[in-house]
């Protein structure tokens, strides 16, 4: 169930590196123009994909922050069918000084297969970029780029790559599992959210994208650190707290509004059997088995096997502390149980192979005794 | 689109795009346009009149645009024009406030929910000539520029650019003056755009009216004499564009800022203009021009 199981080696590259066509999105005045445009691009771009980055690309005044160090992430399917992840960050005053700062945007496109080695999780992707480009911006790059090799980062602490932000992961606290399972929930029911006063919390919304099933999160659009904008076509945006203009401006759009400092009650969906194996391990700090069991889920979401999931992963839990009858009981209850799935087959293994252990220890302890008390 | 339509399809389908929206809706889902615009509309029975006003980025289309309104809003060229709606003066509030503190206002971002928009009646007092309502948005020079090269990039533009009754485009006379290519390059790209997009057959000629302004003109005083001459001098590929193609086209030489300063910091390599103060010259002469055509 590690997720490194699902990571194959794919022709032409190497087992740690995925190779990734990049892009430069910023303002720079050149003799042929001037202004926000893709300054430099990889050649195995398509005039389509150029045209979508383009018009998905933060702009000017599009950081959720003024601060000379302030960080934006977004992250999208293309039409064609790869992914692209977009880094943002200021470079310098903006050209024409006509206020404000110089937003600059590294971005990388993969092939979902090459996006899943990242476990879909674009932070993750955000490091290795940083690892293979560095964070210097590149004001004046030759026009075309090459393919840039992505080193496959295994790092748990994924927003160690953004430069300037709090490296140590803080441990989830009780209203922070709330918001996660908050969003969760939204994502999982297809709502489009708006994280109000979430602008800058990138551990909130690296643990949200961890709790999501991957085949929810390689096909997901969302970004954190940057302004709330429809062209941007986001399931999942993260924007700074606003004096009610953006909340304003969604009216009549469908989109959930959702703030982190007063989350509404969650109501009852067909995912609350799973949420509540989410809120139980993250509460418990077991979060890397949210991140494990997530990320092996590549093909189903359905709240039906979310539920199954978590069925077996709480009978695991009470496995330790069963007697002979108890195990029994779980022996029973899963004679008929059918996997649907790899991730199923695995856990139903795992759990069959934990009851066989314990019966066994249980029976050796009673033989122990038996023949301690026969002896006496 | 006519007036009835908007009456009879809907009161929130979009003025733009024709998207369908939500009542309670304040942005269209599909273009951002303000919702209020559709709303105004139906208030004034009248079919709105788009003008756009387009050019390149850091052309001066934002500061152009909020000048001029703020000319009409004071009965300048002794045209009465209202704005319907306080959205529509923020535009010229921005600029009026930031060039009274000598700076030029912000970029206008590329995402098309940070554009303003403004919505004004207007007409000539002495004519008693009859109200015209009139849409202008401020669109930002890089996505015309996308939309320019790639069209259906921004959607929206295309669908503002196919709606408009006339359009004001901007052209920086004073780079073209030092023997830049750029702007008639630029300007021969987009009408080029609005040519593949109107012209059904090769053989007509477009109609609708498009006035082009050699902005920063106070860069180069000559191009007030003739801009025609200028144009057929410094931009001759944007002229013959014109004389081939287009049926009503008319030069304006233009200039909103007297004199410029230049200020630089000592711990970055940057220079900012600073605009001292501003002198008008031929603000109003291209929108009385349009206002004519509509």
């Amino acid at each position: 169930m590690d997720h490194r199981s699902t990571v194959k080696k794919s022709a032409g590259s190497s087992a740690q590196t995925v190779n990734a066509e990049q892009a430069i999105f910023t303002s720079v005045r050149t003799p042929t123009g001037e202004g926000y445009r893709i300054i430099a691009a990889g050649s195995g771009l398509t005039v389509d994909e150029k045209a979508e980055i383009t018009r998905r690309a933060p702009s000017h005044g599009a950081l959720c922050s003024a601060e000379p160090d302030a960080r934006g992430l977004s992250a999208y399917p293309l039409a064609g069918g790869r992914y692209c992840v977009a880094f943002s960050r200021y470079a310098g005053r903006e050209h024409t000084a006509r206020g404000g700062l110089r937003v600059y945007t590294r971005l990388v496109v993969l092939d979902q297969h090459d996006y899943a080695r990242f476990g879909c999780h674009p932070l993750r992707v955000c490091e290795a970029l940083s690892k293979a480009a560095g964070d210097e911006p590149i004001l004046k790059p030759r026009p075309t780029l090459p393919q840039l090799p992505l080193p496959i980062i295994e790092c748990s602490n994924r927003t160690a790559a953004l430069d300037g932000l709090e490296r140590d992961e803080p441990r989830l606290t009780f209203a922070s599992i709330e918001q996660i399972l908050h969003l969760s929930q939204a994502i999982l029911q297809g709502d489009r959210t708006l994280v109000a006063d979430g602008g800058e919390d990138f551990h909130l919304f690296d643990k949200t994208v961890y709790t999501l099933p991957l085949v929810v999160r390689q096909s997901l659009a969302l970004s954190v650190g940057l302004t709330y904008s429809p062209s941007r076509q986001l399931q999942l945006c993260f924007i700074a707290r606003d004096r009610g203009e953006t909340q304003r401006a969604i009216r009549g759009q469908e989109i959930r509004w959702f703030d982190v400092a007063e989350p509404p009650p969650r109501k009852a969906t067909p995912y609350d059997a799973w949420l509540g194996l989410v809120e139980q391990r993250l509460g418990s700090g077991r979060e890397a088995e949210v991140e494990r069991l997530t990320t092996a889920m590549t093909s189903d979401r359905s709240p039906e096997m979310l539920a199954r999931v978590a069925l077996v992963c709480a009978d695991m839990d009470l496995v330790d502390g069963a007697d002979l009858q108890q195990l029994a009981g779980l022996t029973a209850k899963y004679e008929a149980f059918v996997a649907d799935n790899r991730l199923e087959t695995d856990l139903l293994t795992r759990l069959k192979k934990l009851v066989k252990e314990r019966t066994v220890a249980l029976e050796k302890i009673a033989n122990e005794e038996t023949s301690l008390a026969k002896s006496d | 689109m006519t007036t009835n339509q908007i009456d009879t399809m809907s009161r929130t389908t979009c003025l733009i795009c024709e998207t369908n929206n939500t009542p309670d809706a304040v942005l269209c889902r599909e273009c951002c346009a303000p919702m209020s615009i559709v709303q105004d509309a139906v208030i004034q029975e009248r079919e709105p009149k788009i003008v756009s006003v387009i050019g390149e980025s850091n052309v001066g289309k934002t500061v152009y645009l909020g000048v001029l309104l703020d000319m009409l809003s004071q009965r300048a060229g002794d045209f009465e024009a209202i704005p319907k709606g306080a959205y529509s003066i923020d535009l010229q509030q921005a600029v009026i406030s930031h060039l009274a503190h000598r700076m030029f206002p912000p970029k206008t971002p590329m995402e098309a929910n940070q554009w303003y928009w403004a919505y004004y009646q207007a007409r000539r007092r002495e004519h008693r000539a009859p109200w015209v309502d009139l849409v202008m948005p401020d669109m930002a020079g890089e996505s015309l520029a996308a939309e320019v090269a790639t069209p259906q990039t921004f959607r929206v533009i295309h669908n503002l650019l196919n709606k408009s009754s006339g359009m004001l485009m901007l052209v920086d006379a004073a780079m073209a003056a030092n023997g830049s290519t750029q702007p008639d390059f630029f300007a021969m790209k987009m009408l080029s755009y609005l040519d593949s997009m109107y012209a059904a057959k090769r053989e007509q000629r477009i109609q609708t009216p498009i006035a082009i302004l050699l902005c920063k003109a106070d860069h180069c005083p000559e191009c007030f004499d003739n801009p025609r001459e200028f144009v057929q001098a410094n931009m001759n590929r944007l002229w013959n564009l014109c004389e081939s193609r287009f049926e009503s086209v008319s030069f304006f030489a233009s200039s909103v800022v007297g004199s410029l300063g230049y200020a630089m910091s000592q711990e970055e390599d940057y220079v900012t203009p600073i605009p001292l103060h501003t002198a008008l010259r031929g603000v109003l002469e291209p929108f009385e021009w349009i206002i004519d055509q509509l």
